[in-house]
């Protein structure tokens, strides 16, 4: 699995996948671009290795031999809120990648992927990890209050978990409050990659987000659609 | 999918018990109806019976009272006279009649009273209206029809009916008269007249004072369905009418068959439709899980078109990139990305000839061919590979097979699908902790009654009885091919089931868990190589049978031979 002690900067990666030339190609790219790759070959033993070896991101293959990835999706969110998560899935069905989203996963990624592309949004994420941010910050958004660090929101007395992506996607609407914000903007800017093709995440990762800050999330009063261009946060 | 299965599920839940009860309110309703309509036939059944019997009875009242009628108008008494009108022409129906005065002394009778022969019975019929009610009958008129009476009773055992007036002389002296009626007239001539003038498909009885039959045949017993009965109420009150259909019996028995109709209808039809409805359940079940299996299907091969698709687009991007350590990791890539490629074109062509064959029979190209030869040449194909993955091939090729009617390309495909298979589940056993080299493959041509057998035997982990069930149906992957992740798209041994039917032969598998599996396929020869076989050799028949024991046993196994993450390369099962 995981080589020799790694250097304390280097960061750690999860591949939960079953097909052996794939987890292949991705730890020889991985470990190419300076991460530390640790492997599973099943959804049980990924969810393990989370727990036991901690790492700074988990890459989940959706069809795993045992339980498949949506479940071990929510029992990896179960125990640890933030890690992020990406999946990597063969079908590309909206409602799938909804169903990914829902169980916790902060992106996907379709195959055949681009390792480019995925390295891309390995990066982003790790750079947004490593901006730390006050302690005592906070976000208020309607009667809603978002605490980034602890990823955290309080909503009618109720705390909810928010995940890393949430936390960024808030962060930079709210940095922008007022204003509409493009959607290749926030996909540049939150997940590291740029053009259009995979823009859905972005709107995705809205309606999940209007699920846990809007009063109606059918009626959305905070996060709004700017049509033809991406989102717009009112306070 | 889901979602949709248990839409379909819940409109099930919903319109069978629908349909059922439906049936039972339908056949509920339906017997009701056929009760209450047959309530009503009889009902007009006993209508027209009750009808009939009182138009009879008025017609048989109005012939006796028109003759009374008669008689008493014609009939005089002149108070000098002794005898009555002379020479009255008498109608037959009246059988004699006595003339009395007012003190009830017989002064007159006809016909004329024979002083040698007494009758006793005209005495005492006689004798009898001297009782009768005399004094409070209005005296005869002749616009006052009617006012005359009848007595009708036994007398010696005979019925008699008689009719009498009250009359007066042109002086205003009261007199009486009795007639006997001729009721032998009425029931045998008169009464059949006009029973056969009312034209009915009913049998009309009449009855007398001890319910004896006097017209139309034995009495009616009772209880009988659609019998009606009613007496005369005067003039031959003491008679009745019977009347009932003809085909009463007939009749009878139908409403019964349709009481019975009734009844058994309702369990009849709950239980038809209840049935209908089952075979229709399972239908719809088979047929939900033959679609659940192909959407399985579709799933298996994108998801199986997409892994080699991604294996092929990441190593040639890290070879583009040159984000690779090295030279040789850069060929192992090359290499890689060859194999892959070679599956999927493989992946494609399975699904293809799938879709071919699937079409039928005129997808087939038939030759008579010799099967060592198409064995040989598909062997070949997949020596390299299997060479490759260090699976070990032995073949056992009997000489003198006969000659077989085949297609030598699907053939070809039976032996490299159940050589794939076999390398695919006993591919390696990395830890060969089980003593005995698990990557054999065994391929076994030898004459089979009838034919040649073709058998493939691997010693991989064997297939449970369950799966050996399921395993050739379209679809369908055994539990141990999914858990460890043996790709497949679940068409394979489908395919050579298909394949083997086609060419009227058989597929058949003998596995146990642990014991690997031999899949043989019998294909028969061609008619006349079969004869002409026989007069040379037919004795050599080896029966390709797995014996399960011995360093030759093979067997094959579903999934265990997965080639580790770390041993890539030339490892994964493909061909």
């Amino acid at each position: 699995m995981a080589g020799a002690a790694p250097p304390v900067t280097r960061r750690r990666v999860l591949i939960v996948e079953d097909e052996p030339d794939l987890v292949r190609g991705l730890r020889d790219a991985l470990e190419f671009e300076g991460f530390e790759i640790i492997t599973a070959g099943l959804g049980r033993e990924g969810v393990r290795l989370t727990r036991e070896r901690s790492p700074d991101l988990v890459l989940l293959d959706l069809m795993l031999p045992d339980i498949n990835g949506f479940a071990v999706c929510e029992e990896i969110r179960a125990t640890n809120p933030v890690l992020p998560i990406i999946m990597l899935t063969a079908r590309s069905q909206e409602t799938d990648k909804i169903r990914g989203l829902d169980s916790g996963a902060d992106d996907y990624v379709t195959k055949p992927f681009s390792i480019g592309e995925l390295v891309a949004r390995i990066n982003a994420i790790f750079r947004r990890l490593h901006r730390a941010s006050a302690p005592d910050e906070e976000i208020r958004i309607g009667q809603v209050v978002v605490y980034p660090r602890k990823h955290e929101l309080l909503r009618n007395r109720k705390t909810l978990a928010l995940s890393f992506y949430e936390v960024e996607l808030l962060r930079l609407l709210y940095e922008r409050a007022g204003q509409p914000v493009p959607r290749d903007e926030i996909l540049d800017k939150i997940w590291g990659v740029s053009g259009n093709s995979t823009t859905r995440s972005v709107d995705n990762f809205v309606v999940k987000l209007r699920r846990k800050i809007e009063e109606n999330a059918a009626k959305p009063r905070h996060i709004v659609t700017i049509y033809g261009t991406g989102y717009k946060l009112v306070l | 999918m889901l979602r949709q299965g248990s839409r379909i599920s819940l409109i099930l839940a919903l319109v069978f018990p629908a349909i059922i009860c439906a049936a039972v309110a339908l056949a509920y309703y339906g017997y009701r109806y056929a009760v209450a309509a047959s309530v009503r036939s009889k009902a007009s059944l006993m209508e027209g019976n009750q009808q009939l019997a009182q138009l009879l009875i008025s017609q048989v009242q109005d012939r006796i009272d028109s003759v009374d009628y008669d008689f008493f108008q014609k009939v005089e008494w002149e108070d000098r006279l002794s005898r009555p009108t002379p020479e009255i022409d008498l109608s037959p129906a009246v059988e004699s009649f006595v003339i009395l005065d007012e003190n009830l002394k017989i002064r007159s009778q006809f016909p004329a009273a024979d002083p040698r022969r007494r009758k006793p019975e005209i005495d005492r019929w006689q004798n009898y209206v001297r009782g009768l009610e005399w004094k409070s009958l209005q005296p005869w008129t002749a616009d006052q029809a009617g006012n005359f009476r009848h007595l009708h009773q036994l007398f010696d055992g005979r019925s008699v009916l008689i009719a009498y007036a009250a009359k007066e002389t042109a002086l205003g002296a009261r007199y009486y008269i009795a007639a006997k009626l001729n009721l032998g007239l009425i029931t045998k001539e008169w009464i059949p007249e006009l029973v056969e003038g009312l034209a009915t498909k009913r049998r009309i009885v009449i009855l007398d004072e001890v319910a004896r039959s006097i017209v139309g045949g034995p009495s009616i017993q009772r209880p009988s369905a659609f019998l009606y009965e009613e007496s005369f109420g005067k003039t031959l009150y003491a008679w009745r009418v019977q009347i009932t259909p003809l085909n009463a019996d007939e009749l009878r028995a139908q409403a019964e068959t349709e009481r019975l109709l009734g009844v058994l209808l309702i369990p009849v039809s709950t239980v038809i439709i209840a049935v209908g409805l089952g075979v229709v359940w399972l239908s719809v079940r088979a047929e939900r899980r033959a679609s659940r299996l192909k959407s399985d299907f579709i799933a298996n091969v994108s998801h199986e078109l997409k892994t080699p698709l991604s294996l092929i687009r990441m190593f040639a991007e890290l070879l583009a990139t040159g984000k690779h350590k090295g030279e040789r990791v850069g060929r192992e890539y090359a290499s890689i990305i060859t194999r892959e490629s070679d599956r999927l074109a493989h992946l494609i062509d399975n699904v293809l000839d799938f879709a071919r064959l699937e079409r039928g029979k005129a997808s087939y190209n038939f030759a008579e061919g010799r099967m060592q030869e198409v064995v040989e040449r598909a062997l070949e194909v997949c020596r390299y590979r299997l060479d490759k993955e260090k699976i070990r091939l032995r073949t056992e090729i009997a000489a003198d097979l006969p000659l077989c009617r085949i297609d030598e390309d699907a053939m070809s495909l039976v032996l490299l699908n159940l050589v794939d298979n076999a390398a695919k589940y006993s591919g390696g056993d990395p830890g060969g902790d089980t003593g005995h080299d698990a990557g054999d493959v065994l391929v076994r041509l030898a004459r089979a009654p009838g034919g040649v057998a073709l058998s493939v035997h691997d010693r991989g982990s064997g297939i449970s009885s369950e799966d050996q069930k399921r395993i050739f149906e379209r679809f369908y992957r055994a539990d141990n091919a999914r858990v460890h992740n043996v790709r497949g798209s679940g068409i394979g041994l489908s395919l050579v089931k298909h394949i083997a039917e086609a060419h009227g032969g058989r597929v058949e598998v003998e596995s146990a868990p642990g014991q690997g599996a031999t899949f043989t396929v019998f294909v028969p020869a061609a008619p006349l190589a079969t004869a002409e076989r026989a007069d040379v050799s037919g004795v050599q028949l080896e029966l390709p049978v797995a014996s399960g024991s011995g360093p030759e046993a093979v067997g094959m196994g579903v999934g265990v031979g997965v080639p580790v993450p770390a041993a890539h390369g030339p490892g994964a099962p493909h061909k």
